[in-house]
């Protein structure tokens, strides 16, 4: 077997070939050769592209050449063989492994020794099944047929072909095993036969080749028709009205090779399984809006959808994780100078009004280490996509976008174990199944007081120690920040889903410091507390309840809490010996608690609708506390309520899918409020229209209720807070958007451009200040809250260079933000998180098994308020006063930020080219930028002492990732 | 489609430069400082604001020669400036009477600057629960809390039907007045607590820090006056617009009103 190969390998061949007919002459090697001979090959359906078909090897009767064979062979009229490519080899020597002798290497040659789908019929009546199974024929093709052969089952004997009217037999032979595969494993088999059956409802699953892991809101399309879908999230899909079952389909997923599959009438259409495989060798692709050329209409309906793969952050640069959240700030529309946030601002929202959904259950806050990292655990996630605006009628309850994020089930396969380990955190996972039908992933990071959590910590905190000037007390700092995550799915019968997936994650930022005199009898203790973090759960229950209804119910539960604490405590021991404790501060707790359930179904019931309805409930117990001095409660809310809404929405294809309409409408009822507004409805609309396979216009409008929010608290000197409470209709008013939104988008097959305009116009918002002292003496500070509305526009510009070794985007997003809080000015003012220009450019260059990437971003500086002048007063009992006159709301800029970060990988590979790990080095912010994060101002002796509060400078980090598979 | 690229990016180009205009930072308006007591004459204090800007850009008004007028009942007196930005309606027929409103207005800044008040009326009913309190004197230091029991705090009384303002000032009127506790050095000789809406104040023994005759004044106020307490301290929580009701300047134009008690702390 060996000498046959590396005999065959040795020999030299040439190629040349010339048409005479359909058919093609080849010469196989040189003359002297001993494997020189002339053959044909010749493809009924005309298609000789290589690669691609499986081969019929046939040889004629003793003494043919390749041409007899051909001349008499009746196979190739057969219309199953339409596909096939038929190679006719001449009958040539007087002995059978004479006539066998070169066929192995031809076939290898054929199939870049793959030797897949190669097939062999003899019609020299004087070869026996002994003859074959002492040749190594049997090892290279998949079945060797001969003419007059015993009734072996190996070799079953073939009856003149000619006059056969029932083919089935000779097809089951001769057919290709159906291996439904996709990605470069092994390439998909076509089966080019005449079709069966037409207009019929094909159902499926995409997962992933390796790990089996399903595959949410992939797209599933065919090729060269705007007909298509997107997997739902447990990777189910149903395609309605399929023209042929010989169609082939074209799947795409971020960060998956992009693959075609063709049906064949093989295959069973309630249950086809496509295994999708990573992009060993890609680097990131990160896929926004639409989709690539053959696939214009599908997903394209979702105007401002932008996904990024988990498995590729790795990719890009970081401070000292790979975060998802930071990477979405990349993107055009969601503002990148916010070092400090991890939440997203998008088109002129703010954190609070982005819905998080992770596995189903909302997450109030993203944020660990003062927002320099987001909540989330890249290995512990499957599928993040980021919807912009006008996003569709199944969300609610925030007024700017959606992040929807998908965490892992587990690997199906074989469990897996891996991790990170960095500058900042340490990272470890585990992924099995447990028996057949369950399968388990846990994830677990936590910080150390590394180089970079120290240097951020130091960055807030040493300032902070600066200005009260009290740095010489010793230090006991204690802070981390840690987070888990498992999921646990029960997969009983093949229609039915269910996952426990429970996070949790804490942040603890310690900056106490304690102080004794000498003598003993006075003691100071300053606090500097802050812990928070979240806690949540979802069950959920997934059932494909037949290839037309597929539906999702969830229970969840989700915490935030903060508490924060800054405060001065003094005690000394007084004359009787009595220790008498006096504290001063401030004091913060905000607790929000989220029970909800939702059920969400899809209706897959006519070709050009799909149906999409739902109910959810949801019960809040917002809770915040906000005190001085521990006696002065400034501020105490302790709100309940609980909302319930319905929606239903449908997507109209029409035009052979050209155009896409999705009207939908939501409605809910908020307890809260019933008195004076029960109900509200949300009309939403967004169309659609390809105009051609690559230009797509698309526009949305819609209307978005707000009922948990995170309301700003002003503080001039210290930078503005926040907190979540529940509207009450009175104080703190439900929120409402309405958004407009279009946009143009032209995608090319390795570059795609897209320019999106938003407006967007905001009421019931609400801010609380003390600035504004209506009733001094009062002890209700619910007067504070103040009610205001605003607006939000800007345009969006993106080029992307989608593929290749250089890859990446450039993005300029110019925008306008204005607030209108008549406590303020009578006037619209920018808001605090407007940004006129930013400008961002992303740039991965792949080399070998290295990629290197920059990314810089410049963005124009937020407004601020601040302290502009001071005058004294006089008062009644005679002392002198000082007063404080500030800015006109936000009427100053912080310095405008921009900020370079590069990053070096070099991929761990195995010996398939399948990636186990990785090393990567990054420097954040190259050349040690010093952006201004707030300002923070002193009031000494009627002068104003400014400090910058400064986001990192130069910061290096080196990560390393491994894990077993 | 080219056509429809190239006209967004000139929009975009052209929008982008276009610079708002911005409010600037400091505005350089006037400090009144004035409080209208009944039976008194018209007095007003004119100053500048400090800028904490070093690119602040005052005007160039000359504060002691501002034409500055104080109209009530339809009539309109013209203020004297007295030096130091002072000033003061000399005109004998301008007496400052409870329940009249009176206005103030002048141009500073190429602005109209004007601000209106009422005179309160005379706080009536105010009462004390005592009029003499007794108290040790204290000479050594660290024993001044927790010893002893102290004497019921003195109650003032008045009648506020309508939740006015009303501010308690204490002060010390004796030439050479004696130490409570030795051991303090100079403290101030009056004291009083922020502005309340109640009919009654409570003063606690150890507020005290002189023996001798003390004044107790009782103010009715306007909120305006209220909201200057509680709101200048350091901390941002407290960093107050106040609301003074001056139109393009700030500071205080009140009218005020009051009534006097006195109360005689004795040694011990």
């Amino acid at each position: 077997m060996n000498m046959y190969r590396t005999r065959f390998i040795l020999i030299f061949f040439i190629f040349y070939g010339f048409s005479i007919r359909a058919q093609k002459q080849y010469s196989f090697n040189s003359p002297n050769n001993p494997c020189y001979f002339q053959f044909l090959c010749f493809a009924p359906d005309n298609d000789y592209r290589e690669g691609s078909k499986p081969f019929i090897f046939v040889i004629g009767k003793q003494g043919e050449t390749a041409a007899d064979a051909m001349q008499n062979d009746t196979l190739k009229n057969i219309p199953q063989f339409f596909s096939y490519m038929f190679v006719y080899i001449p009958n040539r020597g007087e002995t059978s492994p004479e006539k066998l002798y070169c066929l192995p290497a031809l076939a290898g040659l054929l199939t870049y020794n793959t030797y897949a789908n190669v097939f062999c019929y003899i019609k020299d009546e004087s070869m026996t099944v002994a003859d074959i199974n002492a040749s190594p024929m049997g090892k290279y093709f998949k079945r060797v047929k001969l003419l007059k052969a015993p009734a072996d089952p190996m070799v079953p004997t073939v009856t003149d072909t000619s006059n056969i009217t029932n083919n089935t037999d000779l097809v089951r032979d001769f057919k290709a095993d159906a291996i439904i595969v996709a990605g470069q494993r092994a390439k998909p088999l076509p089966y080019l036969g005449p079709p069966l059956n037409f207009k019929f409802t094909l159902s499926g699953k995409l997962v992933d080749a390796y790990t089996y892991e399903a595959l949410p809101f992939a797209t599933v399309a065919i090729k060269g028709k705007p007909i298509g879908t997107v997997t739902n999230a447990d990777g189910m899909f149903t395609l309605l009205q399929v023209p042929t079952d010989t169609t082939t389909l074209v799947i795409s997923y971020l960060g998956y090779k992009r693959t075609e599959f063709q049906l064949t009438p093989l295959l069973n259409k309630s249950s086809v399984l496509i295994e999708m495989e990573q992009q060993l060798n890609m680097i990131t692709e990160i896929k926004v809006t639409a989709e690539r050329e053959d696939l214009m209409a599908i997903g394209g309906e979702n105007l401002g959808l932008v996904k990024m793969s988990p498995a590729k952050l790795n990719q890009l640069p970081n401070i000292g994780e790979k975060d998802i959240m930071r990477s979405f700030q990349l993107m055009p529309g969601v503002s990148a100078s916010n070092e400090s946030s991890s939440g997203l601002y998008v088109r002129g929202g703010t954190p609070d009004q982005n819905l998080v959904l992770y596995d189903g259950f909302t997450v109030y806050q993203v944020d660990h280490l003062y927002g320099f990292f987001s909540a989330f655990n890249s290995n512990a996630l499957k599928d993040v996509q980021l919807f912009k605006g006008g996003f569709e009628s199944k969300f609610g309850g925030r007024l700017s976008s959606v992040t929807e994020i998908t965490g892992k089930d587990g690997n199906q396969k074989n469990m897996n174990i891996g991790g990170d380990i960095s500058l900042l955190s340490g990272n470890a996972f585990v992924e099995a199944p447990i028996g057949k039908k369950f399968t388990f992933l846990g994830a677990f990071r936590r910080s150390y007081q590394g180089l970079i959590y120290n240097e951020i910590f130091r960055q807030y905190n040493t300032q902070q120690a600066q200005q009260t000037g009290r740095n010489n007390f010793a230090s006991t700092v204690s802070s981390y920040f840690y987070d888990l995550n498992s999921k646990l799915t029960f997969r009983p019968t093949k229609k039915d889903i269910l996952s426990l997936s429970v996070y949790n994650g804490t942040d603890k930022l310690d900056n106490g410091r304690n102080f004794t005199s000498s003598s003993g009898s006075f003691s100071a203790q300053i606090v500097d507390l802050t812990k928070y973090g979240n806690l949540g759960g979802s069950l959920k229950w997934s059932r494909k309840w037949n290839d037309k209804i597929y539906g999702n119910t969830l229970l969840s539960y989700s915490n935030f809490y903060s508490n924060r604490e800054r405060s001065n405590s003094f005690s000394a021991i007084n004359g009787v010996g009595a220790v008498t404790t006096r504290k001063f501060g401030t004091f913060e707790n905000n607790d929000l608690k989220d029970f909800s359930f939702k059920s969400d179904y899809i209706f897959d019931l006519f070709s050009n609708h799909q149906i999409g309805a739902g109910v959810s409930a949801t019960y809040f117990d917002i809770l915040y506390n906000y005190s001085q001095n521990d006696t002065s409660t400034i501020l105490n809310r302790h709100n309940f309520g609980v909302l319930t809404s319905a929606y239903l929405q449908d997507k109209i294809k029409i035009a052979d899918g050209k155009i896409i309409f999705v009207p939908g409408i939501r409605a809910s009822y908020f307890s809260v409020t019933s008195a004076s507004q029960p109900y509200y409805y949300e009309p939403r609309f967004s169309a659609t229209y390809n105009i051609t396979h690559r230009l797509s216009l698309k526009a949305a409008t819609g209307k978005y209720y707000q009922f948990a929010n995170q309301v700003v608290r002003e503080d001039i000197l210290n930078g503005n807070k926040n907190f979540w409470v529940l509207s009450d209709g009175q104080n703190v008013p439900v929120g409402q958007a309405i958004h407009y939104v279009a946009g143009i988008s032209y995608d090319m097959h390795d570059y795609l451009f897209s320019v999106e305009g938003w407006y967007k116009d905001l009421s019931g918002l609400t801010q609380h200040t003390l600035r504004f002292n209506t009733s001094p003496t009062h002890e209700n500070y619910s007067e504070n809250f103040y009610k205001g509305t605003g607006y939000s526009q800007g345009l969006e510009f993106l080029a992307q260079k989608k593929f290749g070794d250089f890859s990446g985007w450039v993005s300029y997003t110019m925008s306008k933000t204005r607030s209108l809080f008549n406590v303020y000015s009578p006037n619209y003012y920018a808001s605090d998180q407007d940004v006129p220009n930013e400008f961002k450019i992303i740039g991965i260059y792949k080399w070998k098994k290295f990629s290197f990437s920059a990314t810089w971003i410049y963005a124009s500086g937020r407004p601020y308020t601040a302290p502009s002048g001071a005058y004294s007063l006089t008062l009644l009992d005679g002392t002198t006063q000082s007063y404080y006159t500030v800015s006109s709301k936000n009427s100053l800029r912080l310095p405008d930020y921009n900020r370079l970060d590069i990053a070096a990988t070099y991929q761990f590979k195995n010996d398939q080219g399948r990636e186990y790990g990785s090393i990567g080095f990054s420097i954040f912010n190259l050349y040690n930028r010093r952006n201004v994060w707030y300002k923070e101002f002193q009031i000494v002796d009627k002068q104003i002492v400014e400090t910058n509060i400064q986001y990192l400078g130069i910061t290096p980090n080196i990560t390393l990732s491994l894990k077993l598979r | 489609m080219k056509k429809i690229i190239f006209y967004l990016l000139w929009v975009v180009f052209v929008t982008a430069c276009k610079k708002e205009a911005a409010d600037p930072e400091f505005i350089d308006k006037p400090v009144i400082e004035s409080y209208l007591r009944s039976g008194d004459t018209a007095r007003l204090n004119v100053s500048r604001l400090v800028s904490y800007s070093a690119n602040a850009q005052y005007s160039s008004d000359n504060l002691d020669a501002l034409q500055i007028f104080i109209s009530t009942n339809n009539t309109s007196y013209q203020m004297q400036p007295k030096g130091n930005g002072n000033y003061i309606a000399s005109n004998p027929l301008l007496k400052i009477s409870a329940g009249s409103i009176y206005n103030v207005s002048f141009t500073y800044n190429g602005k109209g600057v004007s601000a209106t008040t009422v005179v309160p009326p005379k706080p009536t009913g105010y009462a004390e629960s005592v009029s003499s309190i007794s108290l040790p004197q204290i000479t050594t230091s660290g024993g001044g809390f927790g010893g002893g029991t102290q004497p019921t705090p003195i109650t003032l009384t008045w009648t506020n039907n309508d939740g006015s303002y009303y501010l308690v000032v204490v002060e010390n009127i004796e030439i050479n007045p004696v130490l409570i506790n030795t051991t303090e050095t100079g403290p101030s000789r009056s004291f009083r607590n922020s502005p309340i809406q109640t009919n009654t104040f409570q003063i606690r023994s150890r507020q005290f820090h002189y023996f001798g005759w003390h004044r107790i004044i009782l103010y009715h106020l306007n909120p305006d006056y209220a909201n200057l307490y509680g709101n200048s301290s350091n901390n941002s929580n407290n960093l107050t617009n106040t609301e003074t009701g001056i139109i393009n300047g700030t500071g205080i134009f009140t009218g005020i009103n009051a009534d006097t008690l006195l109360l005689n702390v004795i040694k011990q």
